[in-house]
């Protein structure tokens, strides 16, 4: 069965009041800063399919319902009607029956798919009413009643499944909870057609616990004698789930949550994508990244790659598994509230093969940034700091812009991101001697993106940076250079620029690069 | 389109003729009426697939179907019923562009009026597609039993682009519970009239297929053919212990009366009687029974007497018809 997720629609749960994400069918990269909701995103899709209303009870709804719709509603006009509804749909693909296909749904049309409703019980309207009516700001989250459906409005239960989820959390693996959390689903999922197997494995687990306590034990009970007590040793139970509590996953013997945290990593990713061919459709994996060595995180993106089948989401703090990954399919989380996260997929194909090829560190970064200021060369890149703080007072970092080196003169593989994601950028170039050529028709598409602007020297005489900065400071540079200022700048560029770094006279920006900094604070 | 309705006679294999045909080729919708049929459909497609539940085949009654299959996928969120009543609206002012003409005031759908809020308040067309996309076959067993206004949406159904197979017996349409108003009042009185609106519809009809009943002997069907007008014959040998007879004699009367293997069926109000006596209508469909005693009441007598009883009105012939037909053995009439 190929089920796959094309849409899903969060509403009031968590940090999102309303937030759309149509991932690609295959694999799906979220990455963001953080406290964006790229873990919301993962828990959400796990919680719909796992259908458990166990589960939202435990999490509890005062922790799922949107904060601000909360706060909206108790300062604004109090009626049962205005009272916030969450909602989580899941807009599925696949061969599935009727019973999924309905308008049941906010896109209100005929679509396969599941849903989580959690809403005001309308059975206790009048209650509901007068409790919220009152002056006290109480919220009336008791009231609340969970509904797993399908779009049909029939009910969806965990033993129902159309379509099964494997959430593997790295980021809070340390807790030996998620560990045992992984063992259990893996053997209910490897169990789940075959219910009397189960059954047979906890009644003889029982029995041969019980076995022992008769037999083993019996010797140190017989010795224990407290007056007129029945006390004895015994094993203790903790319910019928002795059994999936004790139970281990063992790789070459070794039970896996006594090897280190990244070969678990490895463990369970592994399993993950095994499965996605028969019993598992949608893998989510939490920051992979974590507890690997960089060697083992190009391992492990390797094997995600290899994956042929079912659908994955990952979140990830790293540059290198967005473009291991292929940056396509990387979907990017914004901090604003409620804009939904921009798809890479829609970049060229050249220019997805160039990040392939050369991921740069700063890709992600780059593509997370609000505002960004392009450059050519690493001295340039070095001196953009200092030419900033004497514009501005400030440095960089306090006005959210990044800066970035762009080797090779690749600026126009960052600017289609930057279409992409909308984000503020100025290049910093060269004119080459040709302003014409090097400058305006090599830039002449950006021309209808306000979000874009090229910056270069207007006089085709300072062709290049080092000529711009000697002419604005010839003074400076020729005490700083000596004779043949201009020809040791540009014999040794870097060199130059650490020098520059490292005295302490002010240096004149030149007029290109100010009108930059000017533009992009803005 | 292969679109076909059979009509079909008492004790002629209705049933089995349906569970026969579902091959597993396809994908089947099966519609029944009633409850019991729809147990009984149950039980012998089971019983056909080896104890299995085939998994083309979605079962479900007329009414499961109206509300989990076209109601809710559409209006489950914005209507929130929470089921049907099998009452009348007692609420005669509601008009039909209003909510509480099809809903009761605690959310629930009044029956009878379902299938009009459907057409109302859903497109006809998206139904249709939700059919096609879903199913390759149509197939309604007991198809007799929709009236009212489920049948005039049954029709606006029929033009569906799926193969479709409804199999139903005329005369054993007995229920009233689609009634509402006098909507399709008149649909049970004329069979020729009844089969000309399938055949609008494009259907092929199919009345000589299924007319011999493997139940009855010949001489208790020339008996329903001459007094009740209904053309049913028989499959079986003939034997010389099947009999259909008035009894007058008050010993033979005790008899029957006392022999618990013969059932007693009424006209209504069998209850009265306590155990071992049912009602005519109530038997429909069960295949239990060797001899039958059925009692006449007084109004019903003299029309007996004179060889008349097709002047019945036509709910109350169609349940002794539904009586008579229950015999594999002998049918006795007792005057009550």
């Amino acid at each position: 069965m190929n089920a796959i997720i094309t849409k899903v629609k969060l509403q009031n749960y968590k940090r999102f009041t309303n937030y759309v994400i149509e991932p690609n069918a295959r694999i799906n990269i979220l990455v963001g800063d953080n406290e964006v909701g790229k873990s919301t995103v993962l828990e959400a899709i796990d919680l719909v399919i796992s259908g458990s209303i166990h589960k939202v009870e435990s999490i509890g709804i005062e922790k799922l319902l949107n904060i601000n719709a909360v706060s909206n509603f108790l300062r604004g006009e109090r009626t049962f009607n205005n009272l916030p509804v969450l909602r989580v749909e899941l807009y599925l693909s696949g061969e599935f029956s009727f019973p999924m296909k309905g308008k049941n749904n906010t896109d209100k049309k005929p679509c396969f798919g599941i849903r989580l409703v959690c809403e005001p019980n309308e059975d206790f309207r009048s209650e509901i009413t007068e409790m919220i009516s009152g002056v006290s700001n109480y919220f009336p989250y008791d009231y609340y009643s969970i509904r797993f459906s399908t779009f049909a409005d029939e009910g969806y239960s965990s033993n129902r499944r159309v379509i099964h989820s494997l959430l593997i959390d790295n980021a809070n693996m340390n807790g030996e909870y998620a560990t045992n959390e992984f063992v259990r689903r893996v053997y209910l999922r490897e169990t789940q057609d075959n219910i009397t197997e189960r059954a047979i494995h906890k009644s003889k687990y029982r029995h041969l616990r019980k076995r022992f306590s008769d037999m083993c034990l019996m010797d140190l009970n017989d010795r224990l004698s407290i007056p007129q007590a029945t006390c004895k040793f015994g094993l203790k139970t903790t319910g019928i789930s002795d059994f999936e509590n004790d139970l281990m996953i063992f790789e070459d013997d070794i039970a896996i949550n006594c090897k280190g945290m990244g070969r678990q990593v490895f463990v369970k990713t592994d399993y993950a994508i095994e499965r996605s061919k028969d019993n598992v459709n949608i893998v989510l994996i939490e920051e992979p990244e974590n507890h690997l060595s960089p060697t083992n995180l190009r391992k492990l993106i390797e094997h995600i790659g290899e994956m042929k089948e079912g659908q994955l989401f990952i979140t990830t703090h790293s540059s290198e598994i967005s473009t291991g990954l292929q940056l396509r399919n990387v979907l990017i989380m914004h901090s604003e509230e409620d804009s939904n996260p921009i798809m890479l997929n829609d970049l060229s194909d050249n220019t997805a093969k160039y990040f392939i090829k050369s991921p740069p560190a700063s890709i992600v970064e780059f593509a997370l940034a609000k505002k960004s200021i392009l450059v050519e060369g690493p001295s340039e890149f070095m001196l953009m700091d200092v030419f900033y703080k004497s514009v501005t007072g400030n440095k960089p970092e306090n006005d959210d812009v990044h800066i970035v080196n762009v080797r090779g003169l690749s600026f126009k593989r960052y600017l289609e991101i930057a279409q992409q994601t909308n984000c503020k950028v100025a290049v910093i170039t060269d004119n080459d001697k040709d302003i014409k050529k090097n400058c305006e028709q090599k830039y002449a598409e950006y021309n209808e993106s306000p979000n874009i602007r090229i910056f270069y020297e207007e006089d085709a005489d300072n062709y290049t940076f080092e000529v711009a900065v000697y002419k604005s400071n010839a003074l400076l540079m020729d005490k700083l250079f000596n004779n043949e200022a201009l020809d040791y700048m540009l014999n040794n560029k870097t060199e130059a620029a650490f020098t520059l770094l490292d005295q302490s006279d002010p240096i004149v920006v030149p007029d290109y690069i100010l009108r930059a900094i000017e533009w992009i604070r803005k | 389109m292969d679109k076909k309705v059979i009509f079909a006679v008492a004790g002629s294999g209705k049933t089995t003729f349906v569970v026969e045909s579902i091959r597993p080729e396809y994908k089947y919708l099966v519609l029944t009426y009633t409850d019991a049929n729809y147990d009984n459909l149950t039980n012998k497609i089971t019983a056909k697939h080896n104890g299995k539940w085939p998994s083309n085949v979605t079962l479900m009654t007329w009414f499961r179907f109206l509300f989990r299959f076209c109601y809710k996928p559409f209006l489950a969120d914005a209507v929130q019923s929470k089921g049907l009543i099998f009452e009348s609206n007692s609420n005669l002012k509601a008009t039909k562009d209003s909510l509480s003409f099809y809903l009761s005031s605690n959310r629930y759908f009044y029956s009878n009026r379902l299938s009009l809020f459907i057409e109302k308040f859903i497109l006809i067309e998206e139904i249709k597609e939700r059919i096609e996309e879903f199913f390759d076959y149509l197939i309604i067993d007991e198809v007799q039993d929709i009236a009212g206004r489920d049948f005039s949406f049954l029709e606006k159904i029929m033009t569906s682009n799926v193969n479709m197979l409804f199999v139903g017996d005329f005369y054993q349409h007995t229920y009233d519970t689609s009634r509402d108003g006098n909507v399709n009042q008149s649909l049970f009185t004329d069979f020729v009239k009844y089969e000309k609106r399938f055949e609008n519809k494009g259907f092929i009809i199919d009345d000589s297929t299924l007319i011999n009943s493997w139940r009855c002997s010949e001489e208790i069907c020339s008996f329903v053919r001459n007094n009740l007008g209904i053309k049913i014959f028989s499959n079986k040998v003939q034997t010389d212990c099947s009999t259909i007879k008035l009894i007058t004699n008050e010993d033979e009367q005790r008899q029957i009366y006392t022999d618990d293997k013969i059932i007693k069926l009424h006209y209504k109000e069998s209850y009265k009687w306590g155990n071992g006596h049912r009602n005519w209508g109530d038997v429909k469909g069960e295949d239990c029974f060797g001899d039958v005693c059925v009692f006449i009441n007084k109004t019903t007598q003299s029309l007996f007497k004179k060889g008349k009883l097709m002047d019945m009105a036509e709910i109350s012939r169609n349940k002794l018809y539904v009586a008579i037909t229950r015999a594999h053995n002998s049918v006795f009439f007792v005057f009550e």
